[in-house]
């Protein structure tokens, strides 16, 4: 037989039991639904979730459950910001005493000691916002500018400072008699003979590693920076503050009595003045 | 499909038409009668469950095959490892019993080939069924189907011994 019968193929009859049981499966099987039933049930979920977000949020109404406090607020610390401190536009700096209370605190004197009573225009002016180049700005002396402030001001710089103030030169601090005298707020100290200026300033008044100078006067008449701007030994604390202190090699004579007016400034900014009376 | 017609045919009409043809396709693929009985069963409930819109007849016939075709291949995937048992066992006792009559017939040597020629040469000698359309029905190649026919002929040649004069028939 050399013939292939594919038609004995063809002759493969299904069982009649395989025809009675497919013959009855639409009886038995029901029909997919045209719309499963599980779609309904997501988009249901996703409205369910959608309204009860929106009435969660309708409900907060003015009263949100986060607010971010703004930075401008009046009740806002002084904050550090690339070393150096801000403080809050239209605020005054913080009072000497409210930082070292302990440290006592003097009226102003004029050159010769006497106590100086301060004018109202005086004090506004010395609220007004701190500007970089305070002693030297519309030819006016340092010590005019500054009035009372226990701290000298310093420029609110920050990360959105995007024009940092130039760093004013030792040689352009004033050296002209100061008209009005010097508030002091910190008092030297006579060590063995010989005099010695100190101040206590925030230690973010200054950057790290930046140079403390000093410059004083001397009966009302300034000493040339350029000859006593010494770098200022200073040591900073565990509260936060610096002591600053310099000691301008002088000799104290009995008979005189001398009254020193001292600034410590750095490069930026004045930090402390006080004065001394021996 | 409208009216519960498929191709303008009652599903009892196609069960009569088309039952052969899906038990033939079923039985050819896993060589087994109850496993067969499954994928037929499975390709009907498919049909009335879907109830696909048909052109034609042609095109209903195309469809049963296929999907029996691929309910045979799922099963078998699903059952691989039995399926190699049972088909270690069924080398020496091929079913069903009516093939033992004639070893010389196509069907006992069609059990002989593996499943990829049996298909290709069951629907194109037994369904008639031209090479492109055997390429859209298993959703393969034309060339693929060419091929495979080529190496079916030549694994029957094989298991007849080569002796016979086929190319009346193939």
């Amino acid at each position: 037989m050399n013939q292939v019968n594919f038609d004995s193929l063809n002759n493969i009859k299904a069982p009649e039991q395989w025809i009675k049981n497919a013959a009855a499966i639409p009886e038995t099987s029901v029909r997919k639904r045209a719309f499963p039933l599980y779609r309904v049930a997501a988009a249901a979920s996703i409205v369910l979730v959608s309204v009860i977000g929106l009435l969660t949020y309708l409900s907060f109404g003015n009263h949100a459950p986060i607010k971010l406090r703004d930075n401008a607020a009046g009740d806002v610390p002084p904050t550090e910001s690339a070393g150096e401190g801000t403080f809050p536009d239209g605020e005054e700096f913080p009072r000497f005493d409210a930082i070292f209370p302990s440290f006592p605190r003097v009226d102003p004197t004029d050159a010769a000691g006497d106590p100086v009573i301060e004018t109202p225009a005086q004090s506004k002016a010395t609220r007004e916002k701190p500007s970089a180049t305070a002693p030297t700005e519309k030819g006016r002396s340092g010590s005019k500018t500054v009035g009372s402030t226990e701290f000298a001001p310093v420029p609110t710089q920050g990360a959105h400072s995007t024009h940092p103030p130039e760093p004013t030169q030792p040689s352009v601090v004033p050296t002209e008699p100061p008209e009005i005298p010097i508030p002091t707020e910190y008092h030297g100290e006579v060590v063995a003979g010989e005099i010695c200026f100190t101040a206590t300033f925030p230690a973010s008044l200054i950057k790290e590693g930046e140079i403390v100078r000093c410059m004083y006067s001397v009966q009302g008449i300034t000493s040339p920076a350029t000859e006593t701007d010494a770098e200022v030994q200073y040591t900073v604390m565990d509260n936060g503050m610096v002591y600053a202190m310099y000691e301008p090699g002088i000799q104290i004579v009995e008979e005189d009595t001398v009254t020193f007016e001292y600034l410590f400034y750095t490069d930026s900014a004045v930090l402390a003045r006080g004065t001394l009376t021996v | 499909m409208a009216d519960g017609l498929y191709a303008g045919l009652s599903y009892d009409a196609v069960l009569a038409k088309y039952a052969d043809t899906v038990a033939g396709v079923c039985v050819m693929r896993l060589q087994n009668w109850a496993d067969a009985e499954d994928c037929f069963q499975n390709t009907f409930i498919k049909l009335f469950q879907k109830s696909p819109d048909f052109q034609s007849e042609t095109h209903l016939k195309a469809w049963l095959i296929r999907v029996a075709v691929n309910e045979c291949r799922n099963y078998i995937a699903k059952n691989r490892r039995f399926l190699s048992l049972d088909a270690a066992h069924r080398s020496t006792t091929v079913e069903p019993s009516a093939w033992h009559d004639n070893e010389r017939d196509i069907s006992w040597a069609l059990m002989r080939t593996e499943p990829k020629y049996r298909e290709v040469l069951y629907l194109h000698y037994c369904e008639q069924y031209k090479v492109a359309e055997i390429a859209e029905i298993l959703s393969i190649k034309p060339n693929t189907v060419k091929t495979l026919l080529k190496r079916g002929r030549e694994k029957l040649k094989q298991i007849y011994g080569g002796d016979e004069d086929e190319s009346s028939e193939l």
